[in-house]
C-alpha cells in the first residue's frame, strides 16, 4: 500500500468550458495526510509562444462567480467549488471564448517555516454567444536546422486546436511530394499567435516545403506558403 | 409459362442477393435533430444546429466526415467537418450559424460551422467524407451519393428521404427524429416531428435505441463512464526549515519532491513562486533535480520559475519531479531573527 503524502491537492475536472450564463462544479479532493485550507480565486490566462501556459490579467468579459472561497478539507476529504459565468449573465463580453483560470491554493495552517503551497490551475474557456468566428492565418516561417518553426495567428474569436486536422507541411522535389512532416498539436487562444515547430529531415540538393493552413470550417480556403529547404552537402 | 416464371422468380432473387444493402458502407449514425433559426427574432437558441446520433452498439469515427447543407432547391452544399468518434448512443452536436445575439447559448459542441440554415426549408445531409454534394435538386437525387450517411429534407426541401420531407421549422421549433432519435423508417416525414429544440451533445446521457441490441436469447447493456479531466500536485514537506544559519554560509539545499498526477494528453506545467521573507529577503532558489543548478524562485508577481513541463499524460501513479530548495547565495549579514516565506508551487494544464 503507497502512504499518503505530506500534502496534496487534486481537482476535477481540470478544464471546463462554460457555454453563455453557465455553471460547473469543481470537485476539489485532499488525498494528502495533513488538513489544507483552499482559497479558491480568478486569474487571466494565456499561452506563451510556444504554448506555455501562464497566468495573467484577468480578461473582465470572463468574470467568474466562484463560491466559496475558502474551506478546509480533512485528509481524504472531497469539497465542491462552483464556478459560474457572471460576466455573461449581466451581458457582457463581445462574442466568442474567453480565457480564464481558476486558482485552488492549499496551504497546511500552523506552519512556523517556510510554507510551502500548492496550487492547482483550473483552465476556464467562458463562451459568450454570437457569431463564431475561426481565422487563422500564416505569420513568419523560420528554417532551423532539424525544424520548422511556423507562427500561426488566430484572428478568430474562439480557442483553435492547430494540429494535423487544419496543418499541413508537405516537402517537395520537382513538384513531387517526399514527406509530410507530423504536426504536433497546440492550442491557441483568440486573437493570440503561437509556434508551431515541426521535426523535419535533413535535405540534400534542396527542397521546397509547401505549408497550408486553413480554418475548421472552410478547409477550401487554406492559406499556402512555400518555404526553401537546402542544408548544403 | 411456369418455368418462365419460375426462372424470372430466380432471377428477381439472385438481384436482390447480388444488390447490397442500403449503399452497403452505411454505419447507424443519423442526423436526429436540426434546428434552423439560430439568433432570428424569438429564437430558442443563438445558433443553428445539428445534432447526430449513433444509434447503433459499435463506435463509429466520423474524423473527415462532414455536416453538409443546401437551401431548400439548390444543389450547391456547404460541409461542415467533423472529427472525433461517436460512441453508441451517443449524440453529437455541430453548432452552426448565428444571426444576432438572440436566445440561449448551445451546449458545448462537438463540431462548429457557418453554414446559415433556412427555417422555411433545407436539406442536411451527413456524408462519409468533406467533399460537398451536387446533387438534391430532385426527389430522391441525392440517394444516389456514395458517400451518403443520412439526408434529412425539411419544409420547402426539394429532396428528401422517403415520401416526403420533415416539417417546416421556425423560432422555437427544430426537426426532431422522433423516440430520442432512433426511429429510422427511411421517410423524413414519418421519422421526423416538429417539436422544442432540445439540443444535446457528447456529454448528454445515451439513447438506448432498442433496435441496435442483438436479439435471440441473448442481451446487453451498455456500459459508458467519461473520464474528467484531473490534475493533482502532492509534496514531500509542507514546511521547510533550514534549522539555524550564519551570515556568509550557504545551507544545504532540502529536499522537495514533487509528484504531478495529470490525464490532460497535452501536457502540463510546474513552476514556482514565492513571497518576500519577512523581516527582510533572502535569496531562495529552487532546482528541478538535486544536480541541477538552483535558479533564484521569482517574488510575486513577476513571472513563475519554470520547473518542469509534462508532454502528455503521467502514469496513475503520477511522475515524480526529485526538487530541491536551497539558497543561490550565501545568507547576507542581516540581523538575528527568525525569517519566513511562502513558496507556491502550481501545476496547470497545457
Amino acid at each position: 500500500m503507497i502512504a499518503a503524502p505530506p500534502a496534496a491537492l487534486t481537482a476535477a475536472p481540470a478544464r471546463i468550458e462554460l457555454a453563455g450564463a453557465a455553471r460547473q462544479v469543481v470537485r476539489v479532493t485532499n488525498p494528502g495526510r495533513a488538513r489544507v485550507v483552499v482559497d479558491a480565486s480568478q486569474a487571466g490566462f494565456a499561452l506563451g509562444l510556444r504554448g506555455r501556459p501562464r497566468i495573467v490579467r484577468s480578461d473582465p468579459a470572463a468574470r467568474l462567480s466562484i463560491r466559496p472561497h475558502r474551506f478546509a478539507l480533512r485528509p481524504g476529504e472531497t469539497g465542491a467549488v462552483s464556478v459560474a459565468s457572471s460576466s455573461v449573465a449581466h451581458g457582457g463580453g463581445a462574442a466568442g471564448d474567453h480565457p480564464a483560470l481558476v486558482l485552488l491554493t492549499a496551504t497546511v495552517p500552523g506552519a512556523n517555516a517556510i510554507g510551502v503551497r500548492l496550487r492547482v490551475g483550473i483552465r476556464v474557456v467562458v463562451r459568450v454567444r454570437g457569431a463564431v468566428v475561426h481565422r487563422l492565418a500564416l505569420g513568419a516561417v523560420a528554417v532551423r536546422r532539424r525544424a520548422l518553426d511556423l507562427v500561426i495567428r488566430n484572428r478568430g474569436n474562439v480557442v483553435e486546436r492547430i494540429g494535423a486536422g487544419n496543418l499541413r507541411v508537405r516537402l517537395r522535389r520537382g513538384g513531387l511530394v517526399v514527406a509530410s512532416l507530423d504536426v504536433p498539436e497546440r492550442e491557441l487562444l483568440p486573437g493570440a499567435r503561437g509556434i508551431v515547430t515541426l521535426r523535419r529531415p535533413r535535405v540534400r540538393g534542396g527542397l521546397s516545403a509547401l505549408v497550408e493552413l486553413w480554418a475548421a470550417d472552410a478547409p477550401a480556403k487554406a492559406a499556402r506558403l512555400v518555404v526553401r529547404l537546402r542544408d548544403g552537402t | 409459362m411456369h418455368r418462365f416464371a419460375l426462372l424470372a422468380a430466380l432471377v428477381a432473387a439472385a438481384i436482390l442477393l447480388a444488390v447490397p444493402p442500403a449503399q452497403g458502407a452505411t454505419t447507424n449514425v443519423v442526423v436526429s435533430q436540426v434546428y434552423a433559426a439560430g439568433g432570428n427574432a424569438g429564437a430558442t437558441y443563438t445558433n443553428d444546429f445539428v445534432e447526430l446520433l449513433n444509434r447503433g452498439s459499435t463506435s463509429v469515427d466520423v474524423s473527415g466526415w462532414s455536416v453538409q447543407y443546401a437551401s431548400s432547391s439548390s444543389t450547391s452544399w456547404q460541409a461542415t467537418p467533423l472529427a472525433g468518434a461517436l460512441q453508441p448512443g451517443r449524440y453529437y452536436l455541430v453548432q452552426l450559424a448565428s444571426t444576432a445575439s438572440v436566445g440561449a447559448p448551445l451546449p458545448a459542441p462537438e463540431a462548429t460551422g457557418t453554414s446559415n440554415l433556412a427555417a422555411s426549408g433545407g436539406k442536411v445531409a451527413l456524408v462519409r467524407d468533406a467533399t460537398p454534394l451536387a446533387c438534391g435538386a430532385t426527389a430522391g437525387s441525392c440517394a444516389g451519393a456514395a458517400a451518403l450517411e443520412d439526408l434529412v429534407g425539411y419544409g420547402s426541401a426539394t429532396d428528401y428521404e422517403g415520401s416526403g420531407p420533415a416539417p417546416a421549422l421556425s423560432s422555437t421549433l427544430a426537426a426532431v427524429r422522433q423516440s430520442g432519435g432512433c426511429t429510422d423508417t427511411g421517410s423524413n416525414v414519418a421519422d421526423f416531428a416538429a417539436t422544442a429544440p432540445t439540443p444535446r451533445n457528447g456529454a448528454s446521457p445515451a439513447a438506448a435505441c432498442s433496435g441496435t441490441t442483438s436479439g435471440g436469447t441473448s442481451g446487453s447493456a451498455g456500459v459508458d463512464v467519461d473520464v474528467q479531466p484531473l490534475v493533482s500536485i502532492a509534496l514531500e514537506r509542507p514546511t521547510i526549515s533550514f534549522g539555524q544559519v550564519f551570515a556568509g554560509q550557504t545551507p544545504a539545499s532540502i529536499s522537495e519532491r514533487v509528484t504531478v498526477v495529470s490525464n490532460n494528453p497535452a501536457g502540463y506545467t510546474l513552476t514556482a513562486h514565492r513571497s518576500l521573507f519577512a523581516p527582510a529577503d533572502l535569496p531562495l532558489g529552487m532546482g528541478a533535480s538535486p544536480t541541477a543548478a538552483l535558479a533564484p524562485i521569482p517574488v510575486a508577481p513577476a513571472a513563475d520559475l519554470l520547473l518542469a513541463t509534462g508532454s502528455g499524460a503521467t502514469s496513475p501513479t503520477g511522475e515524480v519531479w526529485p526538487a530541491v530548495v536551497g539558497f543561490t547565495a550565501p545568507i547576507p549579514p542581516l540581523a538575528p531573527g527568525h525569517y519566513t516565506a511562502t513558496i507556491t508551487l502550481t501545476v496547470i494544464g497545457k
